[in-house]
């Protein structure tokens, strides 16, 4: 019966042994042999591996299980070889758009005349309570002088509210991803990650679904896609909240939303949830021990940072109350810059978060606590009305805005478009950029393509200094102007005409 | 613990490590039989209890038999183990099946129901690797093993413990007291095998991310995603069993022991018949020596032999799970082979090449399609379930259409079609002690390239436990 052939063992054989043809050719030696089959059996890992460095695939974060957060980790793991890492922002997506690790590291090496050099890896959704698997995931990679805690005070949550795990979060996902068993071990998170490193396993989820499906299918694009990433982790955007009303509908609520007051009476914690209180102990214990430093910097909604004179003054000195209490469970010192902060409507992306321009003024503003010297005060800049969404079909969620300081800033516009795999290719037809200034006048000029470029030509601007303008990037079709749906991911005015 | 895992990898490291600092000889066992109480323990260390007390009784009870002689007495011995082991079975795998059915009869037995009995993973299988060295015992065919240690070992023998194959104590236990040499050659076939079983397995696993969302819901699945699910799962339960298969046989292959093949290129069989000389092949003998032959064979003519192969496959069925489901899949198999023995009785052996072949052929063609419907019972666990399948292909025979189907896939699986077709007749394409530098060259690039894509496939996945593993 075949089953008993098959079942022939090799010891028949080795009983049995086939005598030498020539007493010359010898059989090679065990250890040759094995030594032949090892080193095939590597070799397949060897190639893929060197092909795949060199192949353009996805990354599909499947270590993390969180895409965008996996991105900036290899980011921050580039960053940490180009020099060393004098701190790392943890925090929410407050954080992640409404805090510049560029502008800090700007402003900082300025003033202490060698380089400071700082990375925001912020994530959506992240709570306090999750800022140590932020840390260990931060250590694969560096180990930071110090961390910069960006605490929001709507984080507020009471102990005895018991954290209820939310599908969206950081750690539902981490929880469920490979990463999630060796969080808290740092010498096999160590080895998780070098194993992940490697770029058949790195690539895996890519190269499966190629296998199973022909196709990338189970890359789907996250929110955060749409928003470009600078080279120190800071997404960025350049977009506004363009409802008045949504953003007076939060300042009106802010009573019932304010951190609550230590008077009050309830066992526990009066502001933090019970994981947020380990969370931060654990933070404080972790960083303790490889001698990193911390800091703790207050930040708030969109809503609430458009000034403090609208805010109610005992939410004002609660939000105090709780930044200095979060500091001191952190055992970290506090910066707080928030009271007369007034940040201008065009510096709110939505109710919840402020834009590249907010960050920008936050930055500097919070970046006394390291240089010890108060930021100037920011310039105030004519915006045109961000309500009017006139003409139709010009406007969508990705309209931009852009700042020139005068007229030494140039008439040509220089600006790059975000590219991931959210965002749609830039059609091949024509384009056009309309610039609407102050005085709520649309300036719609041809654009060109120069490489990743799009470049924009418009003499004879208003020499008035610190305006605002609004942006569209425009196609045309049927005589008719339609907007496009492109993230604005940088932008600069040159002096120089199109070539 | 999981073959595939990286648990499994640092606790095989380790045992090897431990194993081969070990002088050789009986210290070794004793190694092998803490590893492999660690191995399941791991699972769930309570149950560890009950591998030992089947052990126990039936090394005890086979010490007795062998040192009588009187019939009587050495039949009751031998019942005694039978008895102890289906009563452990049936208890754990059967007790609440049984009072389900009563309730379905409307007899009051609710509270007979055990809602917290967990079936111990790989019962079904020691049991009878267990029962089978008493009865081999009592038949004389063996002598009874040498210490409680050494009985020990060999019924826990760790690569195959959960999940077979079912080894007979004449070809293991020898092995585990005189392991081979751990050769290059060993190392060299063992790491193929492993390497070949993983890719399996992760297919396996592809594939019943593909079917289970399918299966789960048939009633709002289409007809052609049904007809493709079943066939998928036909694909999965065969790469995921013959994957463990072929790991465990690996690992025991580079530690100086050969278990049995338990899977030939099963779905290449011509016949019924030929499908289970080919299929699950430690089960199949077993139940052929102490279940068929037992109960008459075909020593009695063709009425009784039609009816022990019935009641053999429904037994096997059984076997599987406690579960209606089962039965009908045992009875669907009892049906085909008895309509085989009657083919092969009425039908004439064919005089010419070409009408070989194509009745192999059509004989092929019947059985692939046959087994892969008898799947439908085994994997879904209602009736209900069954019938809408059933519903759902015959719409689809009316109008065939097929959801697209991924050419990858089919490209990805073909290595395995290629390997069952080369070893259908031929046995193991990778014969060491034969092996040139240049065959060792290619099946080590070919066992790289295996493992390469089973991680590939299953990096950051979850992970699907062995389907074997719930008997």
């Amino acid at each position: 019966m075949a089953v008993h052939r098959l079942v022939a063992t090799e010891e028949a054989a080795e009983k049995d042994p086939v005598p030498a043809r020539s007493p010359v050719r010898r059989a090679p030696s065990g250890t040759r042999r094995l030594l032949f089959f090892g080193s095939a059996f590597m070799l397949p890992w060897l190639l893929a591996s060197l092909a795949l460095r060199r192949l353009d695939l996805p990354d599909y974060g499947a270590w993390t299980g969180i895409r965008p957060l996996e991105q900036k980790l290899r980011m921050l793991s580039d960053f940490a070889e180009a020099g060393p890492v004098d701190a790392v922002v943890l925090g929410s997506s407050v954080g992640d758009f409404g805090f510049s690790a560029e502008r800090l590291s700007e402003i900082v090496s300025r003033e202490r005349g060698r380089p400071y050099r700082a990375f925001n890896f912020s994530t959506g959704a992240a709570e306090v309570a999750d800022y140590p698997e932020l840390y260990r995931l931060v250590r694969t990679v560096t180990r930071p002088r110090s961390v910069i805690l960006i605490v929001c005070s709507a984080h507020g949550a009471r102990s005895d509210q018991p954290r209820i795990e939310v599908p969206q979060t950081p750690v539902y996902y981490l929880a469920r991803a490979p990463v999630g068993s060796v969080l808290t071990s740092p010498l096999q998170l160590e080895l998780s990650h070098r194993l992940w490193s490697l770029p058949p396993i790195r690539y895996s989820a890519a190269l499966r679904d190629l296998l199973v499906f022909g196709s990338f299918k189970s890359l789907k694009g996250a929110g955060s896609d749409v928003y470009a990433l600078d080279p120190h982790g800071d997404r960025v955007t350049y977009t506004y909240e363009p409802s008045g009303e949504a953003l007076s509908r939060y300042q009106g609520a802010l009573a019932g939303l304010g951190p609550v007051s230590s008077s009050a009476s309830q066992p526990g914690d009066p502001h933090l949830s019970r994981e947020d209180v380990e969370g931060l102990r654990e933070l404080a214990r972790l960083t303790e021990a490889d001698g990193c430093a911390r800091m703790v910097v207050g930040h708030d909604q969109g809503a609430y940072l458009m000034g403090s004179a609208l805010l109610p003054s005992d939410y004002v000195a609660h939000r105090r109350e709780y930044f200095e209490h979060v500091a001191a469970l952190a055992a970290a010192p506090a910066c707080l810059v928030l009271d007369d902060l007034a940040l201008p409507r065009h510096a709110i992306v939505d109710p919840i978060h402020i834009n590249e321009y907010g960050a920008a003024d936050l930055t500097a503003r919070a970046a006394s606590c390291w240089t010890g010297r108060p930021a100037p005060p920011p310039g105030r800049y004519r915006e045109p009305d961000l309500g009017r969404t006139d003409p139709p079909l010009t406007f969508n969620a990705f309209a931009f805005l852009l700042r020139r300081e005068g007229p030494e800033d140039g008439e040509t516009l220089r600006l790059r478009f975000w590219r991931s795999i959210a965002v749609p290719a830039l059609p091949n037809g024509p384009l056009f950029v309309a610039l609407r200034g102050p005085d709520n006048k649309d300036l719609v000029r041809p654009a060109l393509r120069e490489g990743r470029d799009i470049v924009v030509s418009y003499e004879g601007l208003s020499r008035e200094p610190r305006q605002v303008f609004i942006g569209r990037l425009l196609t045309e079709q049927n005589g008719q102007h339609f907007v496009l749906n492109q993230p604005l991911a940088d932008y600069r005015w040159v002096p120089a005409p199109i070539r | 613990m999981l073959f595939h895992t990286p648990t499994f990898l640092v606790f095989f490291l380790t045992f090897a490590a431990v194993y081969f600092s070990t002088p050789p000889g009986r210290a070794r066992v004793y190694v092998l039989l803490v590893f492999s109480n660690i191995f399941y323990g791991w699972w769930d260390w309570r149950f560890l209890g009950l591998l030992w007390v089947t052990k126990i009784v039936d090394y005890g009870l086979s010490v007795r038999i062998a040192r009588t002689e009187d019939p009587r007495r050495r039949k009751l011995l031998v019942a005694g183990s039978v008895v102890t082991n289906l009563g452990v079975l049936g208890f754990f795998k059967y007790w609440n099946f049984l009072v389900d059915s009563a309730l379905a009869l409307h007899l009051d037995v609710s509270t007979l129901r055990l809602p917290g009995l967990v079936l111990p993973v790989g019962i079904s299988f020691y049991v009878f690797q267990s029962m089978s060295y008493a009865i081999d015992v009592y038949r004389r065919r063996i002598e009874p093993a040498g210490s409680l240690v050494e009985f020990a070992a060999f019924v826990s023998y760790f690569p195959q413990l959960v999940a077979g194959p079912i080894e007979r104590a004449e070809n293991l236990l020898p092995q585990l007291l005189r392991p081979a040499a751990p050769t290059a050659a060993r190392i060299a076939s063992g790491t193929f095998l492993f390497a070949c079983g993983f890719f399996r397995k992760a297919l396996g696993d592809v594939l019943a991310g593909l079917v289970n969302p399918v299966l789960g819901d048939v009633g709002a699945a289409a007809p052609g995603a049904v007809v493709l699910a079943v066939l998928g799962f036909g694909g999965q339960i065969y790469l995921d069993f013959s994957g463990y298969s072929e790991m465990a046989r690996g690992m025991a292959r580079a530690m100086g022991v050969d278990l049995m093949a338990n899977f030939a290129s099963p779905y290449l069989a011509t016949s019924f018949r030929d499908f289970w000389h080919r299929w699950h092949i430690s089960l199949s003998e077993w139940l052929r020596d102490y279940l068929y032959v037992p109960l008459g064979g075909n020593r009695h003519g063709l009425g009784p032999m039609l009816r022990n192969l019935v009641v053999t496959m429904l037994l096997g069925g059984l076997w599987h799970g406690a579960g209606w489901n089962f039965v009908i899949w045992g009875l669907l198999h009892g049906l085909f082979l008895v309509l085989n023995v009657l083919w092969d009785r009425g039908g004439r052996a064919p005089r010419n090449a070409a009408t070989r072949a194509l009745r192999a052929a059509g004989g092929w063609l019947v059985t692939f399609l046959g087994v892969q419907y008898a799947w439908i019972y085994f994997r879904l666990a209602t009736l209900q379930e069954a019938v809408i399948v059933n519903r759902k292909i015959v719409e689809w025979l009316a109008h065939p259409s097929l959801p697209l189907t991924s050419w990858t896939l089919l490209a990805v699986l073909a290595p395995i079609i290629v390997l069952d077709l080369a070893q259908r007749d031929r046995g193991p394409v990778f014969s060491p002690p034969e092996a040139t530098p240049l065959r060792e060259l290619a099946f080590g690039a070919l066992a790289g390239c295996f493992l390469l894509l089973g991680v590939i496939l299953l990096a950051g996945q979850p992970t699907h436990q062995f389907i074997y593993f719930q008997f």
